[in-house]
C-alpha cells in the first residue's frame, strides 16, 4: 500500500480546495469574489503539482530518463500502474497524461474566469464549489475503469456545467442550460441503455475485462451489442454536442456564460475524448458496425462545425460562434482519428486535442480580452467584424491571433500542420474506410483554410469605426494581462509544438 | 576553417531561410518605418539571394543525375515516420530557383511605383512567398514538398486580398480554395505514400522513392499518382480549372501578378517531372492521352478566351494559361523534346509574362486605365516603351529567335512523336491530334497578342492621356531596367536556347531513357 496517498493527491486537494472555500465561507463569512478567485486558482496550480510524482515515469518514457537520472531519484513512480477500488479505478500514463490535462485545462480556465466570479458576487462560492467539483468529476473520469464510474464523473461534470450556467439570472443562459439539461438526459440515457446492452451480452461493465474477452475473441457479435455500443458511443458524443447532437451545442454556446462555454470546449472535451478512447480500447473492432458509425458520426460534426465556421466569418457573424464552432472543429478532428481504431490514430487523436487545447484556450483568451474591453453600449455587438483592424491597435496582438488562426488552418511551421498531417497518413492507412474518411478530412482543411485566412485578412483591414468608440481601454492589448500572457504562450506552444511534436507523439504512443 | 565557412556559405538551407529571414527582419518592429529603406533593404537582400542561387547553379554539376547540396534537419520532425526537413538541389531545380528570385526581383522593383501602403507587411510577404516557393523547388522530400507548397499559399492569399483590386478579395479567396483543394489532394497523397515508406522501412526521400517505385503496390501507386497529377494540374492550371488563377492575376497588385504568371506553374511543372514522372511515370503514362488533350484544348480555349477580354490584364491571365497547358504536353510527351521544351518553355513564358504584367504596371500607372478598348496610340507617346513592349509580344506570340519560340517548338514536337501513341491506352491515338490543336493554339495566342499589340499601341493617343495632369510618359530607370532586362533575356535565351538546354539535357535524356525502358 506504499505511496496509496500519492495516486491520488490531486483528488485530495481539489476536496481540500472546497472544504477550505465552505469553511471561509460560514465560518469565516468571507465572501468576496477575489477571495474565491484566489482560492480556485490556487487549489487549481496546487493539485497541477500533485503530477509531479508521476514525472519520472514519462521521463523514461520519452527516453531522458537516463540523462536526468540523479535528479529524480527520490521521486516515487517509475512504472505505476495500479488499480483501485476493486479494478473499478485505474492509474495508468494514459490516464495520468489526461488527468494533468484536465487539471492543467480547469486551471487556464479559472485564471480567465475573473469576471465572471465578479459578476456573480454573492455567488462566488457556488461557482467556485461547481468549477472545483467539474474538474473533480472529470479527473474521476480520468481515472475510471468501468461503465458506471465513467457515467457518474461525466455526470458531476456535465451537470456542474450546467449549474454554473443557470447560476446567473438572465433568459438566454437559463435557456441555454435547460437545453443542455434536457439534451445532456437523452444523453445519458443512451449511455445507460447502451450499458446495459453491452453487459446483457457480456455479463461486465469493466473495461479491462471487456478488453480481455473481446482480445480471446469470446465476445460473439450480436445486433444488442452492436447497437449497444453505438448507443453508449451516440450518448457520449452528445455529451459535448458533437453528431448525432449537433445542433443543441450552438444554443448552449449561444446562451452559456464565459466559464461554462470555456469549460464545455476544454475539459468536458477533454473527458468525453478519454472516454472514447477507453470504450475503444475496451470495445473497439476495426470494420464493426460502430468503427462505420464513429467515422460517420464525426465526419459529419467535422463537415457540419467548418461549414458553420466558414459561413460565420463569411457573413462576419457572432464571436461565440465562431470561437464555438472552430473549437468543435477541432474537436471533430480529433474523434475523426479515434475512429480508425488503430494504437497510432488514437496517439494521433491525443495529439491533435493538445494541440486543440493550445488553440481552444488562445482564442479564449484572445476573443476573451476583446469581449470585455468593449464599450457598454457596443456590448450588443456580438459579431466578428468588431476585431476588424486590430492590428492598427496592437500588431503583437494582432500577430500573435494571426499564429492561432494559422495554426487552425494546418499552415506549416506551427502544430496545427503536425497535427492535421499525422492525422491525414494514419487515416490514409485505414484501409476500407480511407476513401471516404480522406474526403471528409480534405473538405473540412479546405473550409477550414477558407475561414482562417479571411479572418486574418479582416484583423488587417483599415477599421469602419475608430477603436476609441468601440473599446474602453487601447493600451490594455499592448500591456501583460492574463488574457495576452495566455494568447502568447499558446502561440509559442504552437510554434514549439511543431518541432518536438514528434517526441510527444512518441511519449503519447508509449503512454498507450 | 574556410571549408566550414564555404560548406555555410552553400548550404541549401541558408538559400531557403535567406528570403524568409529577410521578411522576419522587415517586420520586426525595430526595422525602420521608411519606406526607401523597406524597399532597398528586400531589393538588396533579394540580389544576395540571386546571387547565391546563380553560385549553386554554376557549381551543379549538369551531367550529374542526383541531388547535390543534399542537407538535412538534424532530428526528425516526425520521427515514427521518419520524416524531416531536407533540402537537395539539380540542374533543374537549381534554374527554377534562379527564375523565382530573378522574377522576385524585378517585382521589387516595380512595386516602387505601384505599392502605395503597408510597405513592410507588402515586402516582407513577396519575401516570405519567394522563401517557401525556393523551399519547395530545392525539397530533397515529399513532406518537405508539402510543407513548403503549404506555406506558399498563405503569403499570395494576403498580396492579393490587401493590396488587389476592388474584386481582389473575392479572387483571393477563389485562388485559396483553388490551392487549397490542390494541397488537399497533395497532402492525402502524401500521407500514403509516406505511411507506406514508414511501414515498409524506406525514407520518402526523393531519391530512395525513385529506387523503390517499382516495390509501390500498384492501387498505391495508381492512387498516389493521380491525386499527385490532379494537384499539379490544378496548379498549372488546366482546363476547366483555369478561372481561379486568371481572376487571382488580373485582380492581384502587379508586382504579384508578375510573380503569379510563373510561380505556381513552376512549381506545379517541377512536382509533375519530380513526382509523376520520376516516381510514377509509369501510372502516369495510362493517363497521359487524355490530359495531353485536355492541355492542348485548354490551349485554344484561353487563346480564344483571351481574345474576348476587355482588360489588358485578364488577356495576358489568360495567355499564361494557354502556356501552362503546352507545358503540360510537353511534360507528358515522355520524350527528350518534350521535357526539355517544356522546361524551356516555362522559363520563356515567366519571363515573357512577368515583362507582360510590368508593362501592364507601366501603363495603368501612365494611363489610369486597363481597359483596351480606351488605350491607342501609346508608340507615339512612349517609343521606347513600345519597342520592348514588342519583344515581349513577339515572345508570346512564339516568333522565331524568342525563347518561347523554342520552348513551344519542342514541346509539340516531343508531342507528336510521344511513344505513348505505340501503347493502346485510351485516347493514345490522340496524341499527335493534341499537338496539331495544341499548334493551333499558339496561333490564337499569337493572333490574340498582336491584336492586344496592335489596339494598345498604334493608332491615336487619345488627347485625354495627354492633356491629362501629371502625364509623364518618360519611363523611369527603374521600369527601364525591367523591361530591358526580360526583353534582353528573351533575345539572348531565343537565339541560344543551348544556354538553358546544355544544363537540363542531361537530367532529360537520362529520365526519360530509364522512363522508356520501363514502360517498353
Amino acid at each position: 500500500m506504499e505511496n496509496y496517498f500519492l495516486y491520488f493527491t490531486p483528488f485530495y486537494i481539489i476536496a481540500l480546495g472546497i472544504i477550505i472555500s465552505i469553511i471561509s465561507a460560514n465560518a469565516l463569512k468571507n465572501r468576496s469574489p477575489k477571495f474565491f478567485f484566489t482560492v480556485l486558482t490556487t487549489t487549481l496550480l496546487v493539485a497541477l503539482l500533485g503530477f509531479f510524482p508521476f514525472i519520472k515515469g514519462f521521463l523514461k518514457l520519452s527516453g531522458f530518463f537516463e540523462p536526468m537520472k540523479n535528479f529524480i531519484s527520490y521521486l516515487p513512480f517509475e512504472n505505476y500502474s495500479r488499480a483501485f477500488l476493486g479494478n473499478s479505478m485505474i492509474f495508468n500514463p494514459l490516464n495520468v497524461l489526461f488527468g494533468f490535462l484536465t487539471v492543467l485545462t480547469g486551471l487556464v480556465t479559472s485564471i480567465l474566469s475573473f469576471d465572471v466570479i465578479k459578476k456573480l458576487n454573492q455567488k462566488s462560492l457556488n461557482f467556485t464549489l461547481l468549477f472545483l467539483l467539474s474538474v473533480f468529476g472529470a479527473l474521476g473520469l480520468c481515472a475510471s475503469n468501468d461503465f458506471l464510474s465513467l457515467i457518474i464523473s461525466l455526470e458531476i461534470v456535465a451537470l456542474s456545467l450546467i449549474f454554473i450556467t443557470l447560476l446567473v439570472k438572465n433568459n438566454t443562459e437559463h435557456e441555454a442550460g435547460l437545453k443542455t439539461f434536457f439534451l445532456n438526459t437523452v444523453a445519458t440515457c443512451l449511455m445507460l441503455f447502451g450499458t446495459a446492452l453491452i453487459y446483457l451480452h457480456t455479463g461486465t461493465i469493466n473495461f479491462s475485462d471487456l478488453n480481455i474477452l473481446m482480445i480471446n475473441s469470446k465476445i460473439k457479435p450480436s445486433a444488442p451489442y452492436e447497437f449497444g455500443q453505438i448507443f453508449l458511443v451516440a450518448g457520449l458524443l452528445g455529451k459535448i454536442g458533437a453528431a448525432p447532437f449537433i445542433a443543441g451545442i450552438f444554443d448552449f454556446l449561444k446562451g452559456a456564460n464565459k466559464t461554462s462555454f470555456m469549460l464545455t470546449l476544454s475539459l468536458l472535451q477533454t473527458a468525453v475524448v478519454l472516454g472514447l478512447i477507453k470504450i475503444i480500447i475496451a470495445l473497439g473492432t476495426y470494420g464493426s458496425l460502430l468503427n462505420f458509425a464513429l467515422i460517420l458520426f464525426s465526419g459529419i460534426s467535422l463537415i457540419i462545425t467548418s461549414l458553420i465556421a466558414a459561413r460565420t466569418v463569411k457573413k462576419e457573424g457572432s464571436i461565440r460562434l465562431l470561437v464555438g464552432s472552430i473549437c468543435l472543429v477541432n474537436l471533430s478532428f480529433t474523434l475523426f482519428s479515434i475512429a480508425f481504431f488503430t494504437k497510432l490514430t488514437i496517439a494521433a487523436s491525443i495529439f491533435s486535442l493538445i494541440v486543440s487545447l493550445a488553440t481552444n484556450f488562445a482564442l479564449f483568451a484572445g476573443f476573451g480580452l476583446i469581449s470585455r474591453n468593449l464599450k457598454k453600449h457596443q456590448n450588443h455587438l456580438d459579431s466578428i467584424s468588431i476585431a476588424r483592424g486590430l492590428s492598427h491597435i496592437s500588431p503583437f496582438y494582432a500577430s500573435t491571433l494571426t499564429v492561432i488562426f494559422l495554426s487552425i488552418a494546418g499552415i506549416p511551421f506551427t502544430a496545427g500542420f503536425i497535427s492535421k498531417f499525422y492525422i491525414l497518413t494514419e487515416i490514409a492507412r485505414g484501409g476500407i474506410w480511407t476513401i471516404y474518411s480522406l474526403l471528409f478530412a480534405g473538405l473540412a482543411i479546405l473550409l477550414n483554410l477558407y475561414a482562417c485566412f479571411k479572418f486574418i485578412t479582416l484583423i488587417f483591414q483599415r477599421p469602419q469605426i475608430k477603436a476609441d468608440k468601440i473599446y474602453k481601454k487601447l493600451s490594455i492589448f499592448n500591456k501583460l494581462n492574463p488574457y495576452v500572457a495566455t494568447l502568447s504562450i499558446c502561440a509559442v506552444i504552437l510554434f514549439a509544438l511543431f518541432l518536438v511534436g514528434g517526441y510527444l507523439m512518441n511519449i503519447i504512443e508509449a503512454a498507450l | 576553417m574556410a571549408v566550414n565557412f564555404i560548406n555555410t556559405i552553400f548550404s541549401t538551407f541558408l538559400l531557403v531561410f535567406l528570403p524568409i529571414l529577410a521578411g522576419l527582419v522587415i517586420i520586426s518592429p525595430y526595422f525602420p518605418n521608411s519606406t526607401i529603406k523597406i524597399r532597398r533593404f528586400a531589393k538588396g537582400f533579394n540580389l544576395l539571394c540571386l546571387a547565391h542561387t546563380a553560385f549553386f547553379l554554376a557549381l551543379i554539376n549538369p551531367r550529374g543525375t542526383s541531388l547535390a547540396f543534399a542537407e538535412k534537419l538534424p532530428f526528425d520532425l516526425i520521427p515514427n515516420l521518419n520524416l524531416t526537413v531536407s533540402f537537395g538541389l539539380d540542374s533543374i531545380s537549381a534554374l527554377l530557383c534562379i527564375l523565382v528570385s530573378f522574377i522576385t526581383l524585378l517585382s521589387l522593383m516595380m512595386s516602387k511605383t505601384l505599392i502605395n501602403s503597408k510597405h513592410k507587411f507588402f515586402y516582407s510577404l513577396l519575401l516570405a512567398l519567394e522563401g517557401t516557393i525556393i523551399g519547395t523547388l530545392a525539397a530533397d522530400n515529399l513532406f518537405t514538398f508539402a510543407l513548403f507548397f503549404l506555406s506558399s499559399i498563405a503569403p499570395v492569399y494576403f498580396l492579393i486580398s490587401v493590396w488587389g483590386g476592388n474584386r481582389a478579395k473575392k479572387s483571393a479567396e477563389r485562388y485559396t480554395l483553388h490551392a487549397g483543394l490542390s494541397t488537399v489532394l497533395l497532402l492525402i497523397s502524401t500521407g500514403l505514400i509516406t505511411a507506406f515508406c514508414a511501414d515498409n522501412g524506406f525514407s520518402s526521400s526523393f531519391e530512395e522513392l525513385i529506387a523503390i517505385k517499382d516495390s509501390i503496390p500498384l492501387l498505391l501507386s495508381l492512387t498516389s499518382s493521380i491525386g499527385f497529377f490532379l494537384a499539379f494540374a490544378l496548379l498549372l492550371p488546366i482546363f476547366p480549372f483555369h478561372s481561379a488563377l486568371a481572376n487571382a492575376k488580373s485582380e492581384a497588385p502587379i508586382p504579384v501578378s508578375m510573380l503569379l504568371s510563373s510561380l505556381p506553374t513552376a512549381i506545379a511543372a517541377y512536382g509533375l517531372i519530380r513526382i509523376n514522372l520520376q516516381i510514377f511515370g509509369s501510372m502516369t503514362q495510362i493517363i497521359a492521352p487524355v490530359f495531353m488533350f485536355i492541355g492542348a484544348f485548354g490551349v485554344v480555349w484561353s487563346a480564344f478566351a483571351a481574345f474576348g477580354q476587355s482588360s489588358i490584364k485578364r488577356i495576358f491571365a489568360f495567355l499564361s494559361n494557354a502556356s501552362a497547358g503546352i507545358i503540360l504536353i510537353g511534360i507528358l510527351s515522355y520524350t527528350e523534346f518534350g521535357l526539355n521544351g517544356a522546361i524551356v518553355a516555362l522559363v520563356a513564358s515567366s519571363l515573357a509574362f512577368c515583362g507582360l504584367y510590368a508593362g501592364c504596371g507601366i501603363i495603368s500607372n501612365k494611363f489610369k486605365t486597363e481597359k483596351l478598348g480606351l488605350l491607342g496610340g501609346i508608340s507615339s507617346v512612349m517609343p521606347e516603351f513600345s519597342v520592348l513592349m514588342f519583344i515581349l509580344c513577339a515572345s508570346v506570340a512564339s516568333v522565331p529567335l524568342t525563347l518561347n519560340f523554342s520552348g513551344n517548338f519542342l514541346s509539340i514536337m516531343g508531342a507528336y512523336a510521344s511513344p505513348l501513341t505505340e501503347k493502346t491506352y485510351f485516347m493514345a491515338d490522340w496524341i499527335q491530334i493534341s499537338s496539331i490543336l495544341a499548334l493551333f493554339g499558339i496561333v490564337v495566342c499569337a493572333a490574340a497578342i498582336l491584336n492586344f499589340y496592335k489596339k494598345a499601341f498604334f493608332g491615336i493617343c487619345d488627347i485625354k492621356f495627354l492633356n491629362a495632369k501629371n502625364a509623364n510618359f518618360i519611363l523611369s530607370n527603374h521600369q527601364k531596367a525591367v523591361l530591358l532586362t526580360l526583353a534582353a533575356a528573351i533575345i539572348i535565351f531565343g537565339f541560344y536556347p543551348a544556354g538553358i538546354l546544355d544544363k537540363i539535357d542531361t537530367f532529360s535524356s537520362v529520365n526519360i531513357a530509364i522512363l522508356i525502358s520501363s514502360i517498353f
